[in-house]
């Protein structure tokens, strides 16, 4: 593959470079050829599911590369016919229960019960063993926090009843969304954001492996580590970002500006953002509505904007009592944002009272 | 004329023998002739009723001869009494008129058929008769399309250098999707322009398009069927001409059908339609191909078990949104399927824009529409003023057939509601619509204390005129937008202070909690009138200048673009490959890291900023030998990047500035390019320079592309013979037992096969001998030299 992040993308375990315990309990849990129900957590782009495929990779052998994407139709009760995707290879099966809206409960619960009834028999090691080896399939659940109440439940008695022919591995970006019940059943596993340190680590790697030219060292003048502080720790985007500078020249330059790889999205809310401190007006509110708009056009989150919004106002604030106060308003309308549909309203509301109490 | 009923009806009569002459005394002749009535005829006494109500008696011919003689003696004197003959020439074109108007309410009765339905009735038949509604490059685009299939259909000499059509003068795209709101004419325009260039218009709508057949019950049977039978439907429009009869004797020149799918966003079984589309176009698309690979081999090779069929005639698509989020629960990517195959066609509603600039665009459209509805509301002699009729026009948004509904039901006692008239007792049956009242909520009445006033609007609201509005989702939607929408300007007008806002950011929470829920509705009216109590005013329209240009279609501009990125993004990740799927964070669409920084560092991967030349490259530089190594291999990268990914070069072409611009697909530019002041760069110029940079880069691109697919054809080659030889050693290894002996001899048979139509695949010098296995034709495979020599 062409891009970096999927050409260094580790695939086995020991080739995994932080979170060295984990990584170590990982391959504690694979050696012994079974393992409990798994629950991943972790911000994206901290290496949850390369750690899963890694795990898998271990478990399985390379057979599990082998990857294919099915489509699958399901009937719902309404008689509607749903098509969602499964991605799967001879051992496992991985799906997205957003895919499926509100169907979701139905469908996992078909899905796993057809999946469950069918039980695996594995010839190849039949011969050494004389029983089959693993005789169990594992099911990944990308985007578990997003399952609705009514299909967790279900998978409550699922995890137990067909726990001799199905192992589930839930990824997820935080548990909060998961209920109690089903977290008792499974295995946590929490993958933390690599550190900037760690990332500097990889870029560096791929640095030389890649023989990119620099104008002075870049792990001595810190480049690769503001190249990494930019990227919110996440590894992905770091490495992305990474390639794009190498390639706007032909030896990067080992500055600071350099490190950033502007987006105009982020951009626009710096912008905005201090225009919000300096110009506190309702014409300028006005102002700010068009350019919120203008984001959320561009699939650009409501929560990230005023996510973004509310820090770069405490940056430029520098008053202790009123930065308080201006978190205080952000989580009050991060929390509206995400239980409201309108998010126009709020970011407004937001700005508003952001203005008010930065007077 | 006139004396003739007289003397017809009773002058043979022998009772009435003489009356005619009564008659003549009573001075009204003429009505009587037609609608005298005679009591009993024994009576002596007449009573007759005439035309006016009036009764009148009719006597025996007691005193008549006296009269006669008074008459023959003033006839005698040739005395004429002038006044008698005014008279009577009076009364007779007085009865004339009558006539003439009872003639004509008679005949205007079939006209005015009071069950007709104006939509049907006002339908456009011609061309010329389509309201244009800021459509006319929509049409245009309609019948150019169409007009490209007269090739095909008609065997007229095509263009070729039209562009956008394949060998045989077709289109390129084989489908044409209209899409746009509802009630603007895309059923109409089809219809006509399809009629206009001669073809027979057979429509397939969700009506009709046979969601389940009734007798199959068993649910793996039941979809076969469906699309089985839609299938058919389809193949025999596409197939079939139609035979008119005109009169007795059926007309020899038949008229091509054209294929019109209505509603194929809606339709219950749209993912069947659009499977079914997919089948005809892949098919269309494979005898195409043999078409043109027998012009070049002499001999076709199809051994493909489906008859495949070339497409010849035009099929159109209507929908009403291309980017429907809807189906994603229960079709997935049915439109973008759709939408791949098919030239798009978006129809627009006509509004008012304000461009940033200020300039108005889109009032001729609305114009338009206003003068269509004036010319029914003529006809049907309603006379709207112009006032009334743009009232109307906002009413419905645009929506023409909403308008003339309207226009039926209430156009008759349009009344517009003065917004002094809310506290008007007898304006509270009408209905309030919800613009008229946002606006009522940002009036404030200076006679009244704020109290009363507050009570009389919360009363219009809540249980009065306006109770239409605030008892629906939509309508309390509309307003309390709307009021969103203003009241920046009116508190900017007021105090300019932001405590207003404020507090009302704390009931616009509470409206988004309660207003999607029916039970609360109450309740969330109640937020309008926070609106009023807060920036409510006497004198609301002072407010010229609003602070945010084009605000009204902000929002909805806003979300039509989101709708446009979110199928970009999900394009894009639909055509990732699986590991690369893995890598960027799984091949889910509700990844917010796609949209984030994915795309837009892709974007600025995959347009590689040439730095050999200072950007200054001119256009003659169109070798890759020319640039600096860095340049190649990021040129190299590009190509492979987009080459992974599934991404196209496109060169499209602007109907309006009628301008080419090169853009990839899925059109990475429109989600990664901003429009902002807060840019050091305006949007413009960014497109500028990426488009001149497209230019040079582009060709070098696509040739790198071509290269990289070479290379990756050679390797995979290399790969297979590899692997060949891999397996061929390993048999030799295993030849131990018999069976495994003859496993081994097939093994390296299917390899030795597998490799030949790998050959075929790469290399067209190849030479073909014709060899019959047994006798029959039964099995037929392809064998090459190698499984001769083997065997």
């Amino acid at each position: 593959m062409s891009l970096w992040v999927d050409k260094y993308r580790p695939r086995r375990l020991d080739a995994l470079s932080y979170h060295a315990p984990i990584t170590a309990s990982l391959k504690a849990l694979a050696s012994t050829g079974d393992f409990p129900h798994l629950l991943v957590y972790g911000p994206s782009g901290s290496g949850k599911k390369t750690r899963v495929y890694a795990t898998l990779h271990e478990l399985f052998g390379p057979q599990v590369e082998k990857l294919k994407i099915d489509v699958k139709t399901f009937t719902t009760s309404s008689n509607r016919k749903l098509e969602f995707n499964v991605l799967s290879s001879p051992f496992h099966l991985e799906i997205t229960p957003s895919d499926m809206g509100n169907n979701d409960r139905v469908v996992i619960q078909d899905l796993l019960k057809d999946i469950a009834s069918t039980e695996q028999v594995d010839f190849s090691n039949s011969k050494n063993n004389g029983t089959p080896k693993h005789r169990f399939k594992v099911v990944i659940i990308n985007e578990a926090d997003s399952l609705t109440r009514d299909a967790q439940a279900a998978l409550r008695r699922t995890m137990e009843k067909y726990s001799a022919n199905i192992r589930l591995i839930m990824i997820s970006n935080t548990t909060s969304n998961i209920i109690p019940p089903i977290k008792s059943r499974t295995l946590l596993v929490r993958i933390p954001a690599p550190s900037v340190a760690d990332i500097t680590a990889i870029l560096a790697d791929v640095a030389t492996k890649e023989s990119v030219h620099f104008t002075a060292d870049p792990v001595q003048s810190g480049f690769l580590s503001q190249v990494a502080a930019n990227s919110d720790q996440n590894l992905r985007r770091a490495l992305l970002s990474f390639e794009t500078i190498s390639m706007s020249n032909a030896s990067v330059a080992c500055d600071g500006q350099n490190a950033v790889v502007t987006l105009d999205w982020e951009v626009i809310i710096k912008n905005v953002s201090s225009s919000i401190y300096t110009n506190r007006s309702v014409s300028n509110l006005a102002k700010t509505r068009v350019v919120f708009y203008e984001l959320l056009a561009h699939c650009i989150p409501a929560r990230i904007i005023l996510k973004g919004v509310l820090f770069e106002l405490l940056r430029l604030c520098n008053n202790h009592s009123k930065a308080q106060q201006l978190v205080e308003i952000g989580s009050m309308f991060d929390e509206r944002l995400s239980l409201g549909s309108k998010a126009i309203f709020h970011l407004e509301g937001f700005v508003a009272k952001a203005m008010v109490a930065l007077e | 004329m006139l004396e003739q009923p007289l003397s017809l009806d009773f002058s043979d009569s022998p009772l009435f023998s003489q009356v005619d002459s009564v008659v003549e005394k009573t001075s009204n002749t003429f009505e009587m002739s037609t609608s005298l009535l005679f009591g009993a005829p024994d009576s002596s006494e007449k009573e007759v009723k005439l035309f006016n109500g009036s009764t009148i008696k009719l006597k025996k011919k007691v005193a008549v001869p006296a009269l006669q003689e008074s008459e023959l003696s003033n006839e005698g004197m040739s005395i004429i009494d002038m006044d008698l003959l005014f008279q009577k020439a009076k009364q007779r074109q007085t009865y004339k008129d009558n006539q003439k108007q009872a003639a004509a309410t008679s005949n205007s009765k079939p006209v005015h058929k009071p069950t007709h339905v104006w939509t049907e009735q006002y339908r456009p038949q011609r061309f010329v008769q389509l309201c244009s509604a800021g459509n006319d490059r929509q049409y245009r685009m309609i019948s150019h399309w169409l007009k490209k299939w007269s090739g095909v259909v008609y065997n007229e000499a095509f263009d070729d250098d039209e562009g956008n059509i394949d060998s045989l003068g077709r289109p390129m795209r084989k489908f044409l999707l209209i899409s746009g709101p509802s009630g603007i004419g895309k059923t109409a325009a089809a219809h006509i322009i399809a009629k206009q260039l001669g073809y027979n218009v057979e429509e397939l709508n969700a009506a009709n398009s046979m969601n389940s057949l009734p007798n199959s019950n068993s649910s793996g049977n039941n979809y076969t069927n469906v699309v089985n039978s839609l299938k058919l439907k389809i193949q025999n429009a596409l197939t079939s001409n139609s035979i008119q009869s005109k009169g007795n004797k059926i007309s020899t020149n038949s008229k091509p059908t054209c294929l019109i799918i209505d509603e194929i966003d809606t339709a219950g079984n749209s993912s069947d339609i659009i499977r079914v589309l997919n089948e005809i176009h892949q098919s269309d698309q494979r005898a195409f191909n043999q078409l043109n690979n027998k012009n070049v081999f002499g001999n076709s090779n199809s051994k493909s078990k489906r008859k495949d069929q070339l497409l010849n005639r035009p099929i159109i698509c209507i929908a009403n949104d291309a980017f429907t989020t809807s189906s994603r629960t229960y079709g997935g990517f049915n439109m973008d399927k759709l939408r791949n195959m098919s030239e798009l066609v978006t129809f627009q509603k006509p509004t008012i824009q304000k461009t940033n600039s200020g300039m108005k665009i889109g009032g001729k459209a609305l114009k338009s529409v206003k003068e269509y509805i004036k010319w029914i509301s003529d006809k049907e002699n309603l006379k709207l003023g112009f006032q009334e009729i743009g009232e109307i026009v906002e009413i419905c948004e645009g929506d023409i057939r909403a308008c003339i509904n309207h226009l039926q039901f209430n156009g008759r006692k349009v009344q517009v509601p003065m917004i002094e008239g809310a506290h008007n007792k007898s304006t509270k049956d009408l209905q309030l619509s919800w613009f008229k009242i946002a606006e009522m909520i940002f009036k404030r009445d200076p006679s009244l204390s704020k109290e009363a006033d507050f009570g009389m609007l919360m009363e219009t609201i809540m249980n009065g005129a306006g109770k239409s509005v605030s008892a629906s989702n939509s309508t309390l939607d509309k307003v309390i937008r709307a009021c969103f929408n203003r009241y920046l300007d009116s508190v900017h007008y007021q105090d300019d202070s932001l405590v207003k806002p404020c507090e009302l950011s704390d009931w616009l929470d509470f409206y988004d909690k309660v207003g999607n829920s029916n039970d609360a509705l109450d309740y969330a009216s109640l937020v309008s009138m926070k609106f009023w109590v807060l920036f409510s005013e006497s004198n609301p329209n002072r407010v010229s200048k609003s602070l945010i240009p084009d605000i009204k279609n902000l929002e909805y501009e806003s979300n039509e673009m989101k709708k446009v990125n979110k199928s970009i993004i999900k394009s894009f990740i639909s055509n990732l490959p699986v590991e690369a799927g893995l890598s960027l964070g799984g091949g889910f669409e509700n990844n917010e890291s796609f949209g984030l920084f994915v795309l837009p560092l892709i974007h600025k991967i995959i347009s590689p900023e040439m730095t050999s030349s200072g950007g200054s490259i001119s256009l003659s530089m169109k070798s890759k030998s020319s640039l600096s190594d860095f340049d190649q291999d990021g040129l190299v990268k590009a190509a492979k990047v987009i080459k992974d990914f599934g991404i196209q070069l496109e060169s499209l072409r602007d109907t309006t500035t009628n301008l080419t611009s090169l853009e990839f697909y899925p059109n990475l530019d429109s989600l990664v390019l901003y429009n902002s002041d807060y840019l050091k760069t305006p949007i413009e110029s960014t497109i500028k320079q990426i488009q001149a940079r497209r230019k040079w880069m582009f060709p070098l691109l696509q040739t790198e592309l071509e290269r990289e697919d070479v290379v990756r054809l050679i390797e995979k080659r290399k790969a297979v013979q590899l692997g060949a030889v891999d397996s061929t050693k390993s048999n030799k290894k295993q030849k131990t037992t018999s069976l495994e002996f003859f496993k081994g001899q097939y093994d390296g048979l299917s390899t030795h096969i597998q490799q030949a139509k790998d050959k075929v695949d790469s290399e067209a010098t190849r030479i073909w001998v014709k060899y019959n296995e047994g006798f029959s034709n039964a099995v037929r495979k392809n064998i090459g030299w190698n499984d001769l020599w083997i065997a």
